[in-house]
């Protein structure tokens, strides 16, 4: 407890200087507040939700714990749905025990993976052959991965990768991964131990809000760090560009490719790791609309500036559909609504009036591009979100790299890269999405998004 | 930008080859393409091509959809054209001289020509067409794709750093590789081989050996491959991330591997390395005078699209637009000339 009162005090000295990272002092778009005090302000004025959501965490936030003063080396359980080629446990297992290529090196993690739970085995499981050719044993259970087979959390670190594999769907169409049962099996290892450790989540946090926001407040309350989501935001981007902290952003537009409630999620995350660089931060979500096909193009067709971001991110995209008997085409608009029909689009609306507009054009394109528009100026800043994907152009999927990375920065510095509160947003604006295409393709208003946090200057994409 | 004061553009090739230069920049003049996320329109009025070896409907279709002038032969395309792309013939890496020398005179004084490729496979004819297209007020200038595509990362070029010692993995044959090489090399440093000396290729143990000897390094080579998202074997077969250098994989997965070493004046060393089997793109590494080692993924984004070609076609069409050359005019000479020492 004593921890817990040296961080709120911390953080609030924090919070009574309007000062940057880098020492310099800024002021906000209109000139008023500086973008913390407004968040302090916020804080009180979403008191309830701040006391889930708030700020404590946030990836520029001050970490009162440190880790123990210890020279041996830092262990990782991995919990999985299944290891097979290119499922993103097999992505992520070979790359803590096998290494990755980082900044002109092949980097070997300085942290352990000493155990694997793994929920199924299908036809070409790697699990067996890397859980033998690593060392690394599989456990029957989650509890037991995470203790090593004894009574007490024996780990440094918790790896939840919940992704793929056969599960059943609800009546929305969502897949119903374990992410929220490995989750909660954790938390219980936790609570019988009396500690905890940071926790990575691949992915959406879980497929209700309340399951999301219960992950979330269970990391506050176990005063553990919890990094989560998609590599999109943590990928090669192409040019390398960075959306300016503090811009006054009018609109963010995402334009991908893939399916309602799985890499729908990949294109939220895109664009909202952009947005949230905003001038005051994030401020939550008031609104999410789903629309597919002719409702969704005679929905973009009233909206002439997201009309011109679309373009902008096709702009940046190097897998444009061209037309029969070219390589290469200016997309229009009318070969857009021919080559994808059945096009999804997300309208969502923020509560600081920011638009966030993310496009599945499945047919035109196989990546993922963002485009956003500065408030005023007009200024458009955009960029491809690289995925150098296995089986199109590669072998080896390595924009898992930067994240991996950042799972061991988490787990060594006991300290989020990023806040999970992105992920809660990225996951509640998925849920909302989904429940808007099951109603019918109609408008969700979401009060419970009223999730503000703030992120610091630095940048976490790949770049070197 | 310069777009909308070119009159006509020509492209004189052997044929439309997907993927490749002469359809990629062909269908952009036509049609446009994206810079800086925005996209450019047309880059002329007309836009003409000879292109003996096309397929019939590939050339109607452009007809009929963008205006395409097809000329019955390299002249008539060229004719009166403010700009003029050559690309060379299948399996070469620069057209023969007297055909170039023969599209440079119909092209109008004032006119520009951009070779997709190198300009000459001597040093002597580099030299002599540039000589021919200076006394024809006719500016010159020629690069395939590698020299200006993406880089993952974005790192720097040396020439204000001076780099030392570069390698790059390349595949393919002698001709392909070599000249990928050299497009991907030349841009680091200005790169001129010792006059008179050539190149030294090894082949299959013989690359290890040198790299053993200290010909060419093995920390470079580790560096570059550790840009590379395409590596083979294991992978291909399970997916999974490997030391390809510290665990010798590279030996094992290496057909037919290739090194040509060369040395340049300024006492820097360059090794391209064809390492077929070992990854499938092109990823280089620099050590620079004080030790540090920077290295890249030189990004050729996949076929259809071939988005590296929105970059190329923004260079050549500024070019012909009348903006300088993003490099030293010298570079055509001594890209020749190492060439030669490489043959």
């Amino acid at each position: 407890m004593t921890e817990v009162k040296a961080r709120e005090s911390r953080w609030i000295t924090d919070m009574n200087h309007n000062e940057n990272t880098d020492g310099t002092w800024r002021r906000d778009a209109s000139g008023g507040s500086s973008r913390r005090g407004f968040l302090t302000r916020m804080t009180g004025w979403t008191a309830a939700s701040a006391a889930l959501h708030g700020h404590q965490a946030g990836a520029g936030s001050p970490t009162p714990r440190t880790r123990p003063k210890t020279h041996r080396r830092l262990r990782v359980a991995l919990l999985a749905t299944e290891v097979r080629r290119h499922s993103h446990a097999q992505h992520f297992i070979d790359r803590l025990v096998e290494g990755y290529g980082w900044e002109g090196k092949h980097y070997r993690p300085g942290i352990d993976l000493v155990s694997l739970y793994v929920d199924q085995f299908p036809i070409g499981d790697l699990a067996r052959d890397r859980s033998r050719r690593h060392g690394v044993p599989i456990y029957p259970t989650v509890a037991e991965a995470l203790t090593l087979g004894g009574s007490k959390l024996a780990v440094d670190g918790v790896v939840i990768i919940a992704e793929h594999g056969e599960y059943p769907r609800n009546e929305k169409g969502q897949t119903l991964y374990p992410r929220f049962k490995f989750f909660k099996e954790t938390i219980r290892v936790f609570e019988q131990s009396g500690r905890s450790v940071p926790v990575f989540n691949d992915k959406h946090l879980s497929t209700t809000w309340a399951e999301c926001e219960e992950m979330v407040r269970d990391s506050r309350r176990l005063e553990f760090a919890f990094l989560a989501g998609s590599s999109l935001p943590v990928t090669w981007r192409v040019p390398s560009v960075e959306l300016p902290w503090g811009m006054d952003l009018e609109e963010s537009v995402c334009v991908c490719y893939g399916g309602v409630d799985s890499y729908d999620f990949h294109g939220l995350e895109t664009a909202q790791c952009m947005s949230e660089r905003r001038g005051l931060g994030e401020t939550g979500i008031r609104s999410v609309w789903a629309l597919r096909g002719t409702k969704m193009w005679d929905e973009l067709g009233k909206r002439s500036s997201t009309q011109d971001l679309v373009m902008a991110a096709l702009a940046r995209s190097h897998t444009v559909r061209p037309p029969d008997g070219y390589g290469y085409l200016p997309p229009t608009w009318d070969h857009l609504r021919k080559t994808c029909p059945e096009a999804v689009g997300y309208f969502i609306e923020h509560r600081d009036g920011l638009r966030t507009s993310m496009f599945m054009m499945n047919g035109l394109v196989q990546d993922f591009t963002y485009a956003g528009r500065e408030r005023g100026r007009g200024t458009v800043i955009s960029c491809q979100m690289h995925l150098p994907m296995p089986g199109h152009i590669s072998t080896t999927a390595d924009f898992f790299n930067p994240l991996v990375r950042h799972i061991e920065t988490t787990v060594v510095k006991r300290k989020p890269v990023y806040p999970p509160e992105r992920t809660l947003l990225t996951s509640g604006m998925t849920l909302a999405a989904v429940e808007s295409l099951h109603r019918g393709q109609v408008p969700v208003a979401t009060p419970e998004m009223a999730v503000t946090y703030d992120v610091g200057t630095e940048s976490t994409f790949w770049r070197a | 930008m310069i777009m909308g004061k070119l009159n006509k553009l020509a492209v004189v090739a052997p044929g439309l080859a997907k993927p490749g230069a002469s359809l990629a920049l062909l269908d952009r003049f036509l049609a446009g393409y994206p810079e800086d996320a925005v996209f450019r329109g047309r880059a002329a009025s007309e836009v003409s091509v000879f292109c003996p070896g096309a397929a019939p409907e590939a050339l109607a279709r452009r007809q009929r959809d963008f205006g395409l002038v097809v000329a019955p032969n390299d002249e008539a395309a060229a004719a009166g054209a403010d700009g003029l792309v050559v690309v060379p013939a299948e399996g070469h890496a620069a057209p023969a001289p007297d055909h170039l020398q023969n599209v440079l005179s119909v092209l109008k004084p004032g006119g520009a020509c951009w070779v997709a490729g190198l300009l000459a496979a001597r040093e002597q004819d580099a030299a002599s067409a540039l000589k021919l297209a200076k006394s024809l007020q006719i500016r010159l200038g020629a690069s395939d794709l590698l020299s200006v595509t993406f880089r993952l990362p974005e790192v720097r070029r040396l020439r204000s750093e001076r780099c030392r010692e570069a390698l790059i993995v390349v595949q393919g044959d002698d001709t392909r590789a070599t000249l990928d090489g050299l497009q991907g090399l030349k841009p680091e440093a200005e790169l001129s081989p010792v006059p008179g000396r050539t190149a030294r290729l090894y082949e299959n143990d013989m690359v290890w050996r040198a790299g053993a000897n200290g010909e060419w390094s093995w920390d470079l080579l580790a560096a570059a491959l550790s840009r590379s998202n395409n590596p083979q074997g294991d992978a291909v077969a399970d997916g999974r991330t490997q030391d390809l250098v510290g665990l010798g994989i590279v030996q094992r997965l290496a057909q037919r591997p290739r090194a040509w070493v060369t040395d340049h004046v300024g006492g820097v060393r360059t090794t391209i390395l064809a390492l077929d089997g070992v990854v499938r793109d092109v990823n280089i590494a620099i050590r620079d005078r004080s030790g540090g080692i920077h290295s890249a993924q030189l990004y050729r984004p996949p076929a259809p699209n071939e988005a590296g070609y929105h970059r190329l076609a923004g260079v050549v069409t500024r070019f012909f637009g009348g903006e300088a050359l993003p490099w030293p005019e010298t570079r055509e000479i001594e890209l020749a000339a190492w060439w030669e020492a490489l043959s």
